[in-house]
C-alpha cells in the first residue's frame, strides 16, 4: 500500500541522520486505511539530533540529555476540527525512551495497558516501548477523541516489533517495606532537577539515576562509572551541600552525610562502591535499613 | 544581595492591602487603588480574566501611564503552544490590547506571530475581531524563526553583558516606544520557571536561543543559560508586564502536555524581575531557585527582593 504520509513528509536532518534511519521511523506511522476517519492537518516532520531545538519550543535538552535519535510527528484531524497530534521519538536506547517516559509521568496519569508501560492523562496518551516513546495529544477531551488517540497509540504500537527491558538500576528499589510510586530514571541534572532539587551541581557526573516517592519520602541511587569516581563526585557532594543555603543543619555521618531541607525533611546521603543512595524524609537512623536493602539489591546487580 | 523572601511573609505584606483596596473598591463610584497610590504589582484573583486583566492594570496606574498617546508599542505574548496551561489566556491579551488601543497608541505589533486560532479561543474575540486585525505583525518571528534583514538585527555585544556575546533580534523590539511582556508563569525542564525573563527568548531567532543551551561551557549549562537570558533584557527595559498565573502547567515545560493547576491570577507591574521572583512562588518553588531572577536581579535588571514593592492583591470577577 502507498503510504500518504511518504509523498507529504519534510526531512529535517541533522548530524548523523540517513534516509534509512529516518524512513524506519516513518514505517511506524499509521496507513490511510487504519484512520479513514482522519485526515492529516500537517505533513509528517522528522527531526534528528540537535535539530531537535527546531521542533520543540522549549525543553528539547531534556530529550538530548537522555539521548535522542530523531523524532517524527504528524497531525490529523477530523470533521469537526478536532486535532490529534501524533509524536514518536526514536531515543539511542530502551533505557532513554524509559526515562523520558517516567520523567513525563505522574501520579495523576492512569496506568494503561499499552507498550512496555504507558499512562493516560486528561488529553494525552503516552507510552515507552523498545527505544520508542510515543505520544498522542488531543485538543479536546471528550470520549470520542480518547477512543481516537488511543486507537493512533495501538496502530503505531503493534508496528513496534520487540518490547524493551527496565534499566538494571531499578532492582536497587526492590524494597520489602517501601510501596513505591512515581519512579523516575534519570540521565542528567535537567531531569534530575525536575523531581528534587539537591541544588546546582551537587549531585552531579552520574551515569544514570533513580528516584521514587513512598509516603512523604523519597529515595534516589546514583550510579558512577567506577568506585573512583564516585567517591570524587561524592566529596564535592558533601562540600557543596555543606554550602548550600537551601539546606541547613550538614552533619557528616559514618561516610556520609545529612542535612535538613527548606520544608524541614532530613536527607540523608550514603555512598558505596560505585553509587551513592539518598532518601528524603529520614534521619540516618531511620534510612540506615534502607541504604543496608538497597546496597544489597546494588550487590545482586552487579553479580 | 540575595535575600530570602518567605511566601508567608509575601502573604502577609499584601494581606493588609489587598483588604484596604478591597474595602476602597466597595465604594461608590470608586475604582480600586484611587484612595491609594497606584500598586507597584497588582494581583487580581478570580475566573474572569478579561475583566480582571483590566483590573490589575488600573491597580498599577492605568495603561495611559505606560502606553503615552502616538506611542509605538512591541507586544510579546507568549502565544505559541496549543496545549491548555501553556500559553497565555488569550482573554488577558485581547483585555490589554484593548487598553493599550484606547491609551492612544499609533501602532501596535506583535513581535512574534500570533496565530488566529490563538484569538479564536477566547470568547471575546468576536467583539475585537476589528481590533485584533488592526495589529502589525514581525511575520517572520514564528517557531523556529530564522534571521532575515527586514525584520532582524544581529547586535554583535551587548554593554554589561556576561555570557551573551551576540545575538539577533526582531528589530522591532528595538525600536518600539513601548515594550510590553505579557508572558504565562509556566513550568520549564531546564529554567523550572518560564516567566517574564525567559518570554525573551520570543524575540530572537532560533539559532541565536540554541547558542543559549549549547554555547556555555557546557551543553545546557543552566546558570549559562540564565545569565543569557538577564543579558539580553539589557538590550531593552520591559515598561509593562502582565503575567498570565491563572492555569499553567507545573511539569513537561514549558510545551506540556503536563499537569495543570489553577490559581487563577494575573500579576501587572513593571519590574520583571520582582514579578518572576513572586511568580515563582505560585508555583511553588523559592525565587533563588530560579537563576533566571537571580541571575537577573544580580545583572541590574530590576529587583528579586520584591517585599520592597507596594503589592495589592484583590479577588477581582469571578
Amino acid at each position: 500500500m502507498i503510504k500518504q504520509i511518504l509523498v507529504s513528509v519534510i526531512l529535517i536532518f541533522g548530524l548523523g541522520a540517513t534516509a534509512q534511519e529516518t524512513n524506519k521511523i516513518l514505517n511506524l506511522l499509521p496507513e490511510n486505511v487504519e484512520w479513514d476517519e482522519w485526515s492529516i492537518a500537517d505533513s509528517a516532520e522528522i527531526f534528528t539530533g540537535d535539530d531537535l531545538f527546531l521542533y520543540i519550543n522549549g525543553g528539547a535538552d531534556v530529550y538530548l540529555e537522555y539521548g535522542f535519535e530523531q523524532v517524527v510527528n504528524i497531525r490529523y484531524k477530523n470533521d469537526l476540527a478536532v486535532k490529534i497530534h501524533l509524536e514518536i521519538y526514536e531515543m539511542t536506547d530502551p533505557g532513554a525512551a524509559y526515562g523520558i517516559f517516567t520523567l513525563n509521568s505522574s501520579g495523576k496519569g492512569i496506568p494503561e495497558d499499552i507498550g512496555d508501560e504507558g499512562m493516560l492523562f486528561d488529553y494525552y496518551l503516552h507510552y515507552v516501548k523498545d527505544k520508542y516513546y510515543v505520544r498522542v495529544t488531543t485538543s479536546r477531551k471528550e470520549d470520542a477523541t480518547i477512543k481516537s488517540i488511543f486507537m493512533f497509540a495501538e496502530i503505531v504500537e503493534k508496528k513496534i516489533p520487540v518490547n524493551g527491558k527496565e534499566p538494571n538500576l531499578l532492582k536497587a528499589f526492590e524494597l520489602k517495606d517501601q510501596e513505591l510510586k512515581k519512579v523516575k530514571y534519570v540521565r542528567g541534572q535537567i531531569a534530575l532537577g525536575n523531581i528534587y532539587n539537591f541544588g546546582h551541581g551537587s549531585v552531579a557526573g552520574f551515569t544514570e539515576g533513580i528516584s521514587a516517592n513512598s509516603e512523604g519520602k523519597m529515595f534516589f541511587v546514583f550510579a558512577y562509572k567506577d568506585k573512583l569516581e564516585a567517591r570524587e563526585w561524592f566529596a564535592s557532594c558533601k562540600g557543596k551541600m555543606n554550602m548550600n543555603k537551601k539546606f541547613t543543619d550538614y552533619t557528616s555521618v559514618e561516610d556520609g552525610l545529612t542535612v535538613i531541607d527548606k520544608a524541614g525533611n532530613y536527607l540523608s546521603i550514603k555512598p558505596y562502591d560505585r553509587y551513592y543512595m539518598a532518601v528524603k524524609g529520614m534521619n540516618w537512623e531511620e534510612a540506615a535499613p534502607v541504604f543496608a536493602e538497597m546496597i544489597e539489591n546494588l550487590n545482586n546487580i552487579n553479580e | 544581595m540575595k535575600k530570602n523572601i518567605s511566601r508567608r511573609k509575601f502573604i502577609k505584606n499584601t494581606t493588609k492591602a489587598g483588604a484596604a483596596v478591597a474595602a476602597a473598591s466597595a465604594l461608590p463610584g470608586l475604582t480600586s487603588c484611587s484612595l491609594f497610590n497606584p500598586a507597584d504589582i497588582a494581583i487580581v484573583n478570580g475566573d474572569n480574566y478579561y475583566e480582571n486583566t483590566i483590573e490589575a492594570i488600573k491597580m498599577i496606574g492605568g495603561m495611559e501611564k505606560f502606553v503615552p498617546k502616538g506611542s509605538k508599542v512591541g507586544l510579546l505574548i507568549n502565544s505559541d503552544f496549543d496545549v491548555l496551561g501553556a500559553y497565555v489566556n488569550p482573554d488577558i491579551s485581547i483585555a490589554a490590547i484593548k487598553m493599550i488601543a484606547d491609551a492612544g497608541a499609533e501602532e501596535i505589533t506583535c513581535l512574534q506571530v500570533v496565530k488566529e486560532e490563538y484569538w479564536q479561543r477566547s470568547s471575546h474575540y468576536e467583539d475585537h475581531k476589528e481590533l485584533l486585525e488592526t495589529l502589525k505583525s514581525v511575520e517572520t518571528n514564528t517557531f523556529p524563526a530564522e534571521y532575515n534583514e527586514d525584520d532582524f538585527v544581529k547586535v554583535p555585544n551587548i554593554e554589561g553583558a556576561k555570557s551573551l556575546v551576540d545575538t539577533e533580534v526582531a528589530k522591532k523590539w528595538l525600536e518600539c516606544d513601548v515594550f510590553i511582556n505579557i508572558p504565562i508563569s509556566k513550568h520549564h525542564m531546564t529554567t523550572f520557571l518560564t516567566g517574564a525573563l525567559k518570554n525573551i527568548m520570543g524575540v530572537s531567532t532560533r539559532k541565536a536561543n540554541i547558542t543559549f543551551h549549547l554555547n556555555g561551557p557546557e551543553r545546557n549549562d543552566p546558570v549559562f543559560i540564565a545569565q543569557c537570558i538577564a543579558d539580553q533584557h539589557l538590550l531593552k527595559k520591559t515598561n509593562l508586564c502582565i503575567i498570565d498565573s491563572t492555569e499553567f502547567i507545573i511539569d513537561n515545560g514549558p510545551s506540556g502536555p503536563g499537569i495543570l493547576e489553577k490559581p487563577n491570577k494575573i500579576l501587572a507591574g513593571s519590574d520583571i524581575v520582582a514579578l518572576d521572583a513572586l511568580a515563582s512562588t505560585i508555583l511553588g518553588y523559592e525565587p533563588e531557585e530560579i537563576l533566571c531572577v537571580v541571575q537577573a536581579h544580580e545583572t541590574g535588571v530590576g529587583d528579586m527582593d520584591y517585599s520592597k514593592l507596594n503589592i495589592v492583591e484583590v479577588d477581582g470577577t469571578a
